[in-house]
């Protein structure tokens, strides 16, 4: 399936499988995703989404089938466009936020420093603070800036609202809206979908590892007649 | 890229070792204060230096107090070698917890590739062996140091004769002639850094399995260990008598030249033996760095 492929896709999945033991996390997915969009990867809990997004950043190897990011598979080359937000908090507690600043200047030369000190002030998060001394929801925050502070190709948001309130929802949305390039594509993996519902150009259903309806996000309100979170409910009744 | 990674495992383990030894610089200050109060403890002979022993006492008493003196120093650097059992576990805990925890998923999103990161963790807890080892030295030298420990060996080297000093000196050069010397140089790098491959490929072997991957490592790393032991005594059985067939037999009264002969005989077995040494140990080295590399960048996943 295509989801709004202008030139070459950013990201390309060909009969891509995942299976865990007996359990198929993603089964014979084709996915095709173009620049320039916010697509939505919605699906309920254990539908194959955080396995599809940790794929595409190289931290899981497929079963079967074949994964591209603007044609090649995860690797060095792909990181240096892909930013990268795990539902998890993954930096060394130890470090202060200058330790992780100066980490990701290091490392990604697509790395707007200027910009994520700009964003941590209007959050008052002072770069002296150690991330052990931070609650879940502002060490999300620090994560968040440092991924959207990137110019990357792909950014791959797994669960970015997951855990925090309301408040917090609202800056993360604003700040992913606010950050990416005209032709960068966000991958936005969640449940919540009311909340992102209006930010959405596209949306990719997953359930149980295989893909279902994958299309523009207006199209679907409009020839099913009702928002996106209720097709969901609908689509994924319990 | 590689620095930069190294640079910043320097700067996570540092916050772990340099506690460490500060707290073994403080047991071995602690340790000489006590040890130093205990006035039985050098013998006072500028020809002999005995930590442990009984001045001028040779009663029961005096015997127990130089026991006595003798554990703590034993108990002093018992702790001091703790120190190579905490950097071992440093070593294990920081590819485990940084690459397949919680952190690997920053690591393995940095634009590196696998054996950049291997390289990284190797060459730092490479260099923080070295400075492990020399700071248990240290310690153990702050813990015992006498200035009556100098003089009491420069009189006993004092009492080898001249002659046996040049003799001495020939023996060396034959037992380590020019070509072993460079040969153990690298042998040290290269084992010091094919036991780090091998720690990590076992690691990494078992983290790919879905459950009890800490037995699963275990698992192979006793594996792998036990299939280069068996290849390396299997050559090594074959080699030896080839060897030593070049190496007369050490008798008890032998004259300088069966001497100097038997050391430049010794000199060609070591370099033999150390030659294949280093062939083993670098395609340990290489073999593991291998395995770990394939198995991260094609096996790779984090749950």
């Amino acid at each position: 399936m295509e989801v709004n492929e202008r030139e070459s896709p950013v990201l390309e999945c060909r009969q891509l499988s995942k299976i865990y033991g007996s359990v198929r996390a993603l089964d014979e997915v084709d996915l095709s995703i173009g620049r320039g969009r916010i697509v939505g990867l919605l699906g309920p809990n254990g539908s194959g989404k955080t396995t599809l997004i940790k794929m595409a950043a190289g931290l899981l190897t497929p079963s079967a089938g074949e994964l591209l990011v603007c044609g090649k598979a995860p690797g060095r080359e792909t990181k240096k466009i892909v930013s990268y937000l795990p539902e998890r908090t993954y930096l060394n507690d130890w470090m202060r936020v200058e330790d992780v600043l100066s980490l990701f200047s290091d490392f990604y030369q697509d790395f707007d420093l200027q910009k994520a000190r700009e964003m941590l002030y209007r959050l008052e998060i002072s770069h002296l603070d150690r991330l052990k001394t931070m609650s879940k929801g502002t060490k999300e925050k620090v994560q968040l800036i440092l991924v959207m502070s990137r110019q990357a190709d792909l950014y791959l948001l797994d669960e970015p609202i997951g855990g925090v309130d309301p408040a917090a929802r609202d800056f993360i949305l604003s700040a992913i809206i606010g950050n990416y390039r005209e032709d960068a594509t966000v991958l936005l993996s969640t449940h919540l979908i009311r909340d992102v519902e209006q930010v959405l150009d596209d949306v990719v259903f997953l359930g149980y590892g295989k893909l279902g309806l994958c299309a523009p996000a207006e199209q679907l309100r409009e020839e099913r007649g009702r928002s996106l979170d209720e097709l969901f409910r609908e689509l994924y009744k319990c | 890229m590689k620095r930069k990674l190294i640079k910043y495992e320097l700067m996570a383990t540092a916050r772990l070792y340099l506690p460490l030894f500060l707290v073994m610089a403080v047991s071995a200050l602690l340790g000489r204060l006590s040890l130093w109060q205990m006035p039985w403890v050098v013998v006072s002979e500028p020809q002999r230096f005995s930590v442990g022993a009984s001045i001028g006492r040779s009663d029961a008493m005096g015997q127990l107090l130089g026991t006595l003196a003798t554990f703590v120093i034993f108990f002093y650097i018992l702790v001091m070698l703790g120190a190579l059992v905490v950097h071992f576990i440093i070593t294990l805990q920081r590819f485990w917890k940084s690459l397949l925890g919680d952190e690997g998923y920053l690591m393995f999103t940095l634009p590196v590739t696998a054996g950049d990161l291997l390289w990284a963790k190797a060459v730092s807890a490479f260099l923080w062996s070295i400075a492990t080892v020399l700071m248990i030295a240290a310690a153990i030298l702050i813990l015992l140091w006498h200035p009556r420990m100098v003089s009491a060996i420069r009189y006993q080297l004092a009492q080898i004769p001249p002659d046996s000093w040049s003799l001495i000196h020939q023996m060396l050069r034959s037992i380590f002639p020019p070509v072993l010397r460079p040969v153990l140089v690298i042998e040290f790098f290269v084992n010091g850094f094919g036991g780090l491959f091998l720690l990590y490929a076992a690691m990494a072997m078992g983290h790919t399995v879905r459950r009890h991957k800490v037995l699963a490592a275990l698992a192979s790393y006793a594996a792998i260990t036990m299939v280069i032991g068996t290849a390396a005594s299997l050559l090594m059985g074959a080699l030896f008598p080839i060897l030593a067939s070049g190496v007369s037999e050490l008798e008890l009264f032998m004259s300088t030249p069966e001497l100097l002969l038997f050391a430049r005989q010794m000199g060609d077995f070591l370099t033999g033996v150390w030659s294949f040494v280093l062939v083993a140990d670098l395609a340990t080295a290489v073999g593991t760095f291998l395995l770990a590399r394939h198995l991260l960048t094609t096996q790779l996943n984090l749950e």
